[in-house]
Formats: C-alpha cells, sequence, structure tokens
C-alpha cells in the first residue's frame, strides 16, 4: 500500500470488501476476467485476485525459486500418478478469488477447460518467504471459508511446515506444526509421506 | 473476521491503477456505471451513498456559486477531475475556467477551487485528500465541515501538504484567491441542517 492509502487505513476497515460500507471497490471474478480480456491487467502483471482485492504477487529471491524447485520436483514424482502438481496457476474460489498458490495438487479427473474449484484440490500449498503472515492470516481465513479442505506453509525462515485442515466457517480447526526431520502425510493421500524439509 | 484482516493489511500490496487503465474501464463498462468510483492514488475505492442533508448542502452551495460566479468560471458538483499521480476524484464541488471540461475532465490547472463538504468523511478529506490534492497541486481547497459548521480553508500547496490553512466559523464570508473581490457567504449553504 502507499503511504497514502496507510492514512485512510487508520480509519477505514480495509480488505473487508463484506462489508457493505467498505471503502474499497469489490472486484468480481467476471470483473477480473474482463480486465484480463480487455488488456488491463497484462499477462506481466503478476496479480491474483483475493476476496475481491486485487494483490500483487511478491517477486521470488533465489532461495525461494531452489526451494519451490525442490518441492516442484519431489511432488511430481511421488504423485504424479494420482494427482496433477500445478504451480503457481489459477484456481478458481467461489468468493470472488482467483489466487495463483505454488502448488495444488489437484484431481486428474477434474473438468478440463476451466479452473480447478476447491472440491477438486486436494492440498494447496504456499511456500512463504517475505509473505509469512499474509499467507497465515488472510490467505487461511479465504482458503477455509471457500471450503479448501488441507493448507501447508513451508515457512523458509523458520524452516517448518505448517499445517492447516479441518475448514470451518473461516479458519482451519485443526492446524500444528512439522519440524525438519517430520515427515508431512496429506489427508488424501496418507500413505504416502513427503520429505519437504531437503531441498 | 475484521480483525485479522486489519492486521494484515499493510502486509498486502494492492495493484495500482493508472489513470488511463481505470478510464478505459469505465469507458468499457468493465466498471459499474451506476457505482460512485473514485480512482485515488491508483486505488479504487467506492464513495457511500450520500444523505439527503449532505446533498441538500451540496445542493445549495452549487446553486450559490453559480449565482456568483456564473459568467467568470463553470461551477461543477460531483463530476470526475484528473489528477496526474493516478487519481480520478469526484469532488462535491469545484469552480474551472469557462470550458475547460468541454471535452475531458479538468486537470489541477484548470481549477480555481474545490470543495468537499464534510459529514462522515471529514477524516478522509482532511487528512487523505488534502494530501492528494496537495500533491497534484490544486491551488486552493476547502472543506465544509458539516459536523462542526465551519469551512476549513487551504493553500499554497507544497511537497504534499497546503502550507496556509485556516478555519472560518459562521458570519464570517470566505473568498478564493482566484476571485478576491467576490465574498462567498458560504454558511448560508449550512440552511439550518447538520
Amino acid at each position: 500500500m502507499t503511504a497514502l492509502l496507510e492514512r485512510l487505513q487508520e480509519t477505514q476497515p480495509v480488505l473487508s470488501a463484506k462489508k457493505p460500507d467498505s471503502y474499497w471497490f469489490h472486484v468480481s471474478s467476471a470483473m477480473f476476467d474482463q480486465m484480463i480480456d480487455a488488456g488491463v491487467i497484462d499477462h506481466e502483471s503478476r496479480v491474483e485476485l483475493l476476496d475481491g482485492h486485487l494483490v500483487e504477487i511478491e517477486e521470488m529471491k533465489p532461495a525461494h525459486i531452489d526451494r519451490m524447485d525442490a518441492l516442484n520436483e519431489r511432488l511430481v514424482t511421488q504423485f504424479r500418478a494420482r494427482a496433477k502438481i500445478s504451480c503457481q496457476n489459477s484456481i478458481e474460489l467461489p468468493q470472488d478469488g482467483r489466487p495463483q498458490p505454488d502448488f495444488a495438487l489437484v484431481r486428474r479427473d477434474r473438468p478440463a477447460g476451466q479452473y480447478a474449484h476447491p472440491e477438486d484440490v486436494y492440498l494447496l500449498i504456499e511456500v512463504s518467504d517475505t509473505s509469512l503472515q499474509k499467507d497465515r492470516e488472510w490467505k487461511a481465513m479465504i482458503y477455509a471459508r471457500d471450503g479448501i479442505g488441507e493448507y501447508w506453509i513451508l515457512n523458509m525462515q523458520a524452516n517448518q511446515l505448517e499445517v492447516h485442515r479441518d475448514p470451518e466457517d473461516a479458519r482451519y480447526s485443526t492446524t500444528f506444526v512439522l519440524k525438519a526431520g517430520q515427515l508431512a502425510t496429506c489427508l488424501a493421500f496418507p500413505q504416502d509421506p513427503i520429505d519437504w524439509f531437503s531441498s | 473476521m475484521t480483525a485479522l484482516l486489519e492486521r494484515s493489511e499493510s502486509l498486502v500490496q494492492t495493484m495500482r491503477f493508472s489513470l488511463t487503465m481505470f478510464e478505459r474501464m469505465i469507458e468499457t463498462g468493465i466498471l459499474p456505471e451506476d457505482a460512485r468510483l473514485e480512482l485515488l492514488d491508483g486505488q479504487i475505492v467506492e464513495l457511500p451513498e450520500i444523505k439527503q442533508n449532505h446533498a441538500n448542502c451540496i445542493k445549495r452551495l452549487y446553486d450559490l456559486l453559480q449565482g456568483i460566479f456564473s459568467s467568470q468560471a463553470d461551477v461543477y458538483s460531483q463530476s470526475p477531475i484528473r489528477l496526474p499521480q493516478d487519481g480520478r476524484p469526484l469532488p462535491d464541488i469545484f469552480l474551472i475556467r469557462s470550458n475547460a471540461a468541454a471535452e475531458q475532465s479538468p486537470l489541477p490547472d484548470d481549477i480555481y477551487l474545490l470543495i468537499e463538504v464534510a459529514g462522515s468523511s471529514l477524516y478522509q478529506d482532511r487528512h487523505m485528500k488534502s494530501v492528494l490534492y496537495a500533491r497534484d497541486k490544486i491551488t486552493e481547497y476547502w472543506i465544509l465541515n458539516l459536523e462542526e459548521n465551519q469551512l476549513e480553508v487551504y493553500r499554497d500547496p507544497k511537497n504534499e501538504r497546503y502550507q496556509t490553512s485556516f478555519t472560518l466559523q459562521i458570519g464570517q464570508l470566505a473568498t478564493c484567491l482566484a476571485f478576491p473581490q467576490d465574498p462567498i457567504d458560504w454558511f448560508s449553504s449550512l440552511g439550518g441542517e447538520k
């Protein structure tokens, strides 16, 4: 946010688009598509729609890219027969959301020609370097509210994996943390522990 | 839910729209025509519905200025102006060079005086819009403060703020820099309403 708008935020509850008197204009998924078609949002702009807000995606630092690549290889090797590993591609959330999570494990039999929906998603993972608080607080709430069954945050700063399960209203009622050395399994594939920590 | 969002808001970098993009989205109908939308510093905000007493006050002030200045300037109400730094607000009232808005929304150079009539928007008008207007060199900016029944005068924009500001009370006539010979009894537009 710009310094100017931060002043406004002192009195205006920001990013609470569901509030009827919200000051910020709420962008719908349909409008977002029109903006892309009209070239207002071009292919260079790294922007995702989150709860009606157009949010810029942070540039990745080299360490982040390394981590992404390592995890990508591991997930593909381990799950390619059973799920598609979609990396930084848009998914469609019912409440004006079109995020681009770092990884989505999606059903192989999902309908072609449309974005993956929450019911197609086994697991979402965000690899989080500088965006940790956003991923923990804001995105967790949006993903839980919109029915993403399982959400992991690979916290690069603390080198730990934060597991979020059992979405209920707008929060995950089960959360726990795994440290380096502790394998993770996701609910959809309990027989396949994932080594998320070595890279 | 709101509390969570408020805490995370400073961590979120929202996309910036240019004035050109914003105008294109209005022309092409991507943005709904009936919404009162402003572009402020690259961000789109939606103005709350205007209260009737507020609208009445704007109307009276508009008529008053129209009566005084119709031969020297054009008076507009709640129309767009263009600010160079990605802004397209809808000020409550503004006074511009005659015919300056014949083809396109006016720019700061065309504007003699800009007035916001402030009820619940007082904080934004004082602390946010004043920065925006000063930064883009709107020469003179007034806030008709309906909460305290006073007129706040801001002049001499420099470095994102107005260097001169003072307040007039009911009974004190106001003049704007562009037309010092024409005092305005702004308080008559209050109309006994709050």
